[in-house]
């Protein structure tokens, strides 16, 4: 399977929450994705863009979120670009995962749980354009179910 | 998101069936303030029919067990499927709700 590249652009907006779901419900089908790669990758970009939603384009304009996935046998290439604030995602801070129950704060996980599922990531300030780069390996490779 | 209640054991076993995101966790949470205010303090949750789990969710959770814990009560989590359950390990809440296999197991841990 060559590089097959799918992209797609969401408004700023909460209710794009959904439709970024069954997009990526029917990637996951398409590339017959393992349950745990396919929940990963939905978790990474649900977290991130929520965040870009609520903090990066939080001025009241509209803003767009565009998304590009390559799916590679091995692994899948994420790169995500939106118009907001600039908001850099790998430099939020960490939350104490470790601490008791009475000082766990509710937060700031989203950005934790996107860190976590992905192997690499990448942070980049184009002009007035987040641009924000990831790759996450497979589990089992990903195969494109119409090329079968 | 759909919900079912089962008593047994003096506890309120709560199945969830659907996705607990940012758009349904509000559900969620409303059920659950709902279920305190009527004076249950002894939780199950069955995860069984649950596919995803955003941080949403997770905000939930840790939002009714800290409401729980002042008032002696307890909320235990079952049937997480295997891909959540790492959700709940890299969040470091495996630390502070109790996971189990099973509906029997967690009665069971309640019990003790």
């Amino acid at each position: 399977m060559a590089i097959d590249l799918v992209s797609f652009q969401l408004a700023a907006n909460r209710q794009e929450l959904c439709r970024l779901g069954t997009i990526m419900k029917e990637l996951g089908q398409k590339y017959a994705l393992l349950p745990k790669d396919a929940f990963e990758l939905r978790l990474v970009l649900d977290e991130l863009i929520t965040n870009i939603i609520d903090y990066g384009c939080a001025d009241g304009t509209e803003h767009f979120i565009r998304v590009s996935l390559g799916f590679e046998p091995g692994f899948v290439s994420v790169s995500v670009e939106d118009d907001g604030c600039f908001f850099d995602p790998t430099c939020a801070p960490t939350p104490d995962t470790a601490c008791s129950l009475e000082q766990r704060k509710i937060g700031g996980l989203g950005i934790h749980f996107m860190r976590n599922m992905v192997d690499e990531i990448r942070y980049e300030r184009k002009g007035t354009i987040n641009v924000l780069r990831m790759k996450k390996a497979l589990a089992v490779p990903c195969t494109d179910k119409k090329e079968e | 998101m759909e919900f079912s209640e089962t008593r047994q054991d003096g506890a309120l076993i709560l199945g969830i069936r659907g996705e607990v995101d940012s758009t349904t966790s509000p559900e969620l949470e409303e059920k659950l303030i709902g279920l305190i205010e009527s004076g249950e303090r002894r939780f199950v949750l069955d995860f069984e029919g649950v596919d995803y789990v955003s941080s949403a969710g997770f905000r939930v959770l840790l939002k009714t067990i800290k409401d729980l814990k002042p008032k002696g009560g307890s909320l235990h989590v079952c049937s997480v499927k295997d891909y959540i359950k790492e959700v709940f390990d890299v969040s470091g809440f495996n630390a502070v709700i109790p996971l189990h296999g099973t509906v029997d197991e967690s009665l069971k841990a309640l019990a003790c």
